[in-house]
């Protein structure tokens, strides 16, 4: 489904249409390497320029030149930042701050379509896919020492050996990193691995100065350097994060801001009221139940785009009755995610069909599990849940769209005889609860979304059952799916690749172990002034291509 | 707990209550502050027990055949919340909840406090020492946090009350943790009082044993200060619940309560303010009520001068 | 004097040990750890395993409980997990707004209290000692965030006069950020004293020194204004002291509905995220000044009243 109501925004494209046209670009990049791979390497330039210039789906607005100058202020929804230190953070704040100030080899382009150059001018494969070599623009950190190979190679060894880090397993498929002059970064991998482009472009593999942080030690990351868009100037925890223009940067032109202070403003009324009052030029996460209401307001513009992020309902797989796959797929029949979607969302998302959000990888033709209650009784005839059944449902405390999901699904579930406690519980709590070794929940309402432009993050936590998440936190187990994730890693072909990760997706959703919900949709709103502002699938903004037409 | 404090401060000036006629009994009791009291109380008693029953509307199933963010209108008084649910019914049901857990809290609490106070003040010495540190030490620790931390080990599952539905049961323990320790701190005091007025010592004259001095002549002086005090702390508790129940610690939705109902509104704050307005009204007067009971109680109980 | 205090101070220190303890092992009771809570859902055991050594957590409690006594006598309260910085800077941080948001609202209760509860005692069981009653009634009754909510529709959303949310720069600038806030709380506050003040007006104009002084031929403004208010105010100074100590520990939700970058909402986050170091340094913190400010009530108590004597 669409949106329902005629929406104000430059994004033209349904999410289903965008997904679809980022795995198509996808694919042709990857069909493009294949190919200049087995030529042993040559014709680089022409394989990176297809991505930066292909095809992008988002006009820039009014084809107005930008001006240079003006600041901006933009919140901070979630809390504050935790740590800048590239593979530390699990939280989206912190990742999307630093990846303003840091650069990455390769970064994702404006459409959050494709992969394109970063720190890297251009890049090339060997014939198996398990050396590549990276080529470095001129590019200089924001105390004026250059960018060299071997801070690439220091920045991701350290990102993948980082003692407990959340990341690890991303870049595990490196090998080695040599830096055979100061300008070329060879990366050995070892054994082909198909997401590496992707897993370059995230935070985790930010290139970071070597003798700074080497010399600093973990105070260097209270004031970071890095050799993006934006240098960092000051964080006062829990307040404001103030970030100026990086003059010197090597997308020359860019960027047009001065600066970007980020106020850290949790509450939705509190960040909400400061956009009212024009103290805050951007707000993110919108409340849904007031979208209506700015869209029609001139002054400002309301910004939706579609962001890699799926609510859903976590089962857990090991208690009785969600044990039994019956009961799970009854559950998924007879919650009326359409409802949801539009007495919540008030319209703004689509039912969720697949563990994927809609992102490369995801399959937009299977149909997601229709709203049938006879269907969901009949499923749990036999069952231990036939006469009923008792849950609980655990939801974080505090998120107000979370506590209104869940009443909706403890209503619907009521029909087919369940019995669900609603316990709202910290966060903390929430994960001790769902994702230790040892989950000790029934039902959960979570989401998760994606860091990089590939399926593999997600597939790996989301299906595979000793991918480091349980699953999330299910502990679903199909030996089938977790073989295929394994097996689409080195799988090159794209369109092999899709048709597995079809499968992967096929199967999972028959397995239900998860109670799927939804896609929301990226919410922003920015006064008048303040142009081409977008959200990316991957959550981040590129706010290097944001003006203001006022200055 | 501030309360506790401006009514203990208040209550310290007053004496015991001398043995008095029954016709000044009767003049007394009828205060017009304590009638007022009582009578809003009753309404909104009324109110939570008969509402529920007569009410045609649920309220925690969702009902979108009804208009969302309705105005008030004939068939809802009150209007409708986000789910087309009918906020008067929400109110009344929600009521049951702030009822019971504010009463069943406040009187356990008084039954601990009353007991501490008067084995501390009565038996002094070591006993005493070693009781009011215990009291020192809770009030030394920031009680909204204190409860959050008791909450948060003991769980937000709520407890299915039968006739009354689910209710965050650990709310009420919490309470009972904490609050006695206010009662015990007043009891205390009043028992060193008494302990050294005439009659005490004129029973004990009498041979008197302890426990029947206890019961018979002190327990009886210091009850009055303590059920004025619970007036007091009723409101707080309630005004407990519902901070507990906006941080989502308190009552778990979808059943109502007043600080729930306010969260939940908030929500909505810039779509629709008006929804915040009604569960505040409703503690509003309520607490009200328990205060003027209090005050009323004060008049009666205070010897006329 | 001086030896009452050092004796008071004295007895705090078991309170402030009993209370190092309880809040050392309350918070490790609480479900949830903090090692997990940095690294999110996609932890594996051997990575919290690792944080949680690199932060001493694998060590028994009581050599946890070891380690945190013996950093807090060098002054030390550790380094906050979330934050990365020292406990002593996130509080000296924070404690600021909180102590300027409690003072602030207790002094526009006392400006409340004073003119109410006089006009009530002065018209005692008259018409407007019934609507100060009433006024108390009311005002203790209801849900500071409530009010702070709807004064916040009324004066900042609808006529815009005050700012929605945040601290201000420089000293006017609290003042000015910071009103809502603090006339929510000032008016809890409020009904409290009002009813305490007026009680003990009543209680000094009955008494034989006011009579006294009258007879002495002093005119009823001046008994009033210096014998009376100096008197009266006895109870109240001890019940702001105890307000104080209620308030600062309760000012959480203010603080999240107006954005306040105070300890309330340190110590709730603190909690929520199983920040050890900064819950026990929190608490600690609220402990001292709790106890302080209960001895200083006790000093100006008998400073002001020469019946009293500390001993």
């Amino acid at each position: 489904m669409a949106f329902d109501a005629p929406i104000k925004t430059r994004v033209q494209l349904k999410d289903s249409e965008l997904a679809a046209r980022q795995w198509d670009e996808w694919r042709a990049t990857r069909r493009q390497l294949m190919k200049l791979g087995a030529m042993g390497g040559a014709g680089i330039a022409a394989l990176n320029l297809l991505p930066a210039t292909g095809g992008s789906t988002r006009a820039l607005a009014q084809d107005a030149e930008p001006k240079m100058g003006g600041t901006v202020s933009m919140s901070m929804a979630d809390s504050d930042a935790t740590s800048f230190d590239p593979p530390v953070p699990v939280d989206n704040m912190s990742i999307w701050t630093m990846l303003l100030f840091y650069d990455q080899l390769v970064r994702v382009n404006a459409d959050g379509t494709a992969i394109e150059p970063g720190l890297a001018e251009s890049w090339s494969g060997n014939e198996d896919a398990t050396e590549y070599t990276f080529n470095l623009r001129d590019a200089t950190f924001h105390d004026g020492s250059p960018v060299t190979a071997s801070d690439v190679a220091f920045s991701i060894l350290r990102a993948k050996n980082q003692e407990g880090g959340a990341w690890n397993f991303i870049l595990s498929a490196i090998d080695t990193i040599e830096a055979p002059d100061d300008k070329t970064a060879v990366i050995k991998l070892s054994k082909p691995w198909a997401p590496l482009e992707a897993d370059l472009a995230m935070f985790s593999a930010s290139i970071i100065p070597q003798s700074l942080v080497e010399e600093q030690g973990d105070d260097f990351f209270q004031h970071p350097i890095g050799s993006g868009a934006f240098k960092f100037v000051s964080w006062e925890k829990d307040q404001e994060i103030v970030l100026e223009k990086n003059p010197d940067w090597w997308d020359t032109g860019k960027p047009y801001l001065d600066g970007v202070t980020f106020k850290v403003l949790p509450d939705s009324n509190a960040r909400m009221l400061q956009f009212q009052g024009a103290e805050l030029d951007i707000a993110t996460s919108v409340p849904f139940n007031q979208l209506q209401s700015l869209q029609s307001n001139p002054d400002v513009k309301v910004v939706l785009d579609p962001v890699a992020r799926i609510d859903y309902i976590t089962l857990n797989t090991l208690v009785a009755p969600l044990d039994d796959v019956r009961v799970r797929q009854a559950i998924n029949y007879a919650v009326d995610k359409q409802a949801i979607i539009d007495n919540v969302l008030f319209g703004y998302g689509e039912i969720a069909n697949t563990f994927l959000p809609k992102m490369v990888g995801h399959d937009d033709s299977l149909p997601p599990y229709p709203y049938d209650v006879e269907k969901a009784k009949e499923l749990l005839v036999g069952t231990a849940a036939e006469n009923g059944f008792e849950l609980e449902l655990i939801t974080q405390a505090g998120d107000a769209v979370d506590t209104q999901v869940c009443q909706l699904v403890a209503a619907a579930l009521a029909e087919i005889g369940g019995n669900i406690t609603i316990s709202q519980v910290d966060g903390a709590t929430l994960l001790d609860a769902v994702f230790s070794p040892d989950p000790n929940f029934e039902m959960a309402k979570v989401y998760y979304t994606t860091d990089i432009l590939d399926p593999d993050e997600l597939a790996t936590f989301g299906v595979v059952s000793d991918g480091g998440a349980l699953a999330i936190g299910s502990s679903y187990k199909n030996e089938t799916v977790d073989q295929m994730v394994l097996d689409s890693q080195s799988v090159l072909d794209p369109e092999e690749r899709q048709s597995m990760y079809n499968e992967i997706q096929r199967l999972v959703q028959e397995d239900a172990h998860f109670l799927y919900l939804f896609y929301p949709s990226g919410r922003t709103a920015v006064q008048a002034p303040i142009q081409d502002f977008h959200i990316l699938p991957t959550g981040n903004y590129r706010l290097y291509e944001v003006w203001r037409d006022d200055v | 707990m501030s309360g506790s404090v401006a009514a203990a401060s208040e209550l310290g000036a007053i004496p015991a209550p001398p043995k008095s006629k029954r016709t000044w009994i009767s003049r007394r009791w009828l205060n017009p502050v304590l009638v007022a009291g009582l009578v809003i109380l009753g309404v909104m008693l009324i109110f939570v027990i008969v509402g529920p029953l007569v009410s045609p509307y649920n309220p925690t199933d969702p009902a979108f055949d009804q208009p969302t963010f309705a105005g008030p209108s004939w068939s809802h008084p009150l209007g409708t919340d986000n789910f087309g649910r009918d906020t008067a019914t929400r109110l009344a049901y929600g009521g049951r909840t702030d009822f019971v857990i504010a009463i069943a809290g406040t009187a356990v609490t008084v039954v601990i406090g009353l007991l501490v106070g008067l084995i501390a003040g009565f038996y002094g010495g070591k006993t005493d020492a070693l009781l009011m540190r215990v009291v020192d030490f809770t009030l030394a620790l920031p009680y909204l946090v204190l409860v959050i931390g008791i909450i948060a080990v003991l769980g937000t599952t709520p407890t299915r009350v039968p006739g009354l539905g689910p209710l965050p049961v650990n709310v009420i323990f919490a309470i009972w943790m904490i609050g006695w320790v206010t009662y015990a701190r007043l009891v205390r005091g009043e028992v060193l009082i008494a302990k050294n007025m005439e009659y005490v010592d004129a029973a004990r004259v009498c041979g008197a044993s302890t426990t029947r001095l206890i019961l018979r002549h002190i327990t009886p002086n210091v009850m009055a200060i303590v059920i004025i005090f619970a007036m007091a702390d009723i409101v707080l508790n309630i005004l407990l619940l519902s901070s507990l129940s906006f941080l989502g610690l308190g009552q778990q939705p979808p059943y109502p309560e007043w600080g729930l109902m306010v969260s939940e509104a908030r929500d909505f704050f810039l779509r629709d303010w008006r929804m915040m307005t009604y569960p505040g009204i409703a503690v509003l007067i309520t607490g009200a009520a328990f205060g003027l009971i209090g005050d009323g109680l004060t008049q009666a109980l205070r010897p006329k001068g | 004097m001086l030896g009452y205090i050092i004796r008071r101070i004295i007895v705090m220190i078991p309170v402030l040990f009993a209370l190092t303890i309880f809040t050392f092992f309350l918070v490790r009771l609480v479900p949830g750890n903090p090692a997990s809570v940095m690294l999110g859902p996609r932890a594996t055991p051997e990575a919290i395993a690792s944080i949680e050594e690199s932060l001493g957590l694998d060590k028994p409690l009581l050599v946890q409980y070891g380690y945190f006594m013996r950093d807090l006598l060098q002054g030390d309260l550790g380094d906050s997990i979330r934050k990365k910085q020292p406990v002593t800077t996130v509080i000296g941080d924070r404690i600021g707004p909180t102590l300027f948001l409690v003072f602030y609202s207790m002094i526009l209760a006392v400006l409340i209290t004073v003119p109410m509860a006089t006009v009530a005692a002065l018209n005692k069981e008259r018409w407007p000692d019934q609507i100060v009653r009433i006024f108390t009634l009311g005002a203790l009754a209801m849900p500071a965030y409530w009010v702070g909510m709807m004064l916040l529709q009324l004066l900042a959303v609808k006529y815009k006069i005050f700012p929605v949310a945040g601290y201000g720069d420089g000293f006017f600038g609290h003042l000015y950020y910071l009103f809502l806030p603090a006339i929510s709380l000032a008016l809890a506050i409020a009904a409290l004293t009002i009813r305490s003040l007026r009680s003990s007006i009543l209680e000094t104009l009955g008494s034989d020194y006011v009579r006294t002084a009258r007879a002495k031929g002093l005119s009823g403004r001046s008994v009033f204004s210096w014998h009376v208010m100096r008197n009266s105010s006895l109870s109240s100074i001890t019940l702001l002291g105890l307000i104080f100590v209620f308030v600062i520990g309760g000012t959480t939700i203010m603080e999240t509905i107006f954005s306040i970058p105070g300890i309330g909402q340190l110590i709730v986050r603190g909690i929520f995220d199983r920040d050890y170091p900064v819950i026990q340094g929190v608490t600690l913190v609220i402990g001292v000044i709790v106890l302080l400010t209960s001895l200083v009530v006790d000093i100006l108590y008998a400073a002001l009243d020469p019946r009293v004597k500390l001993s």
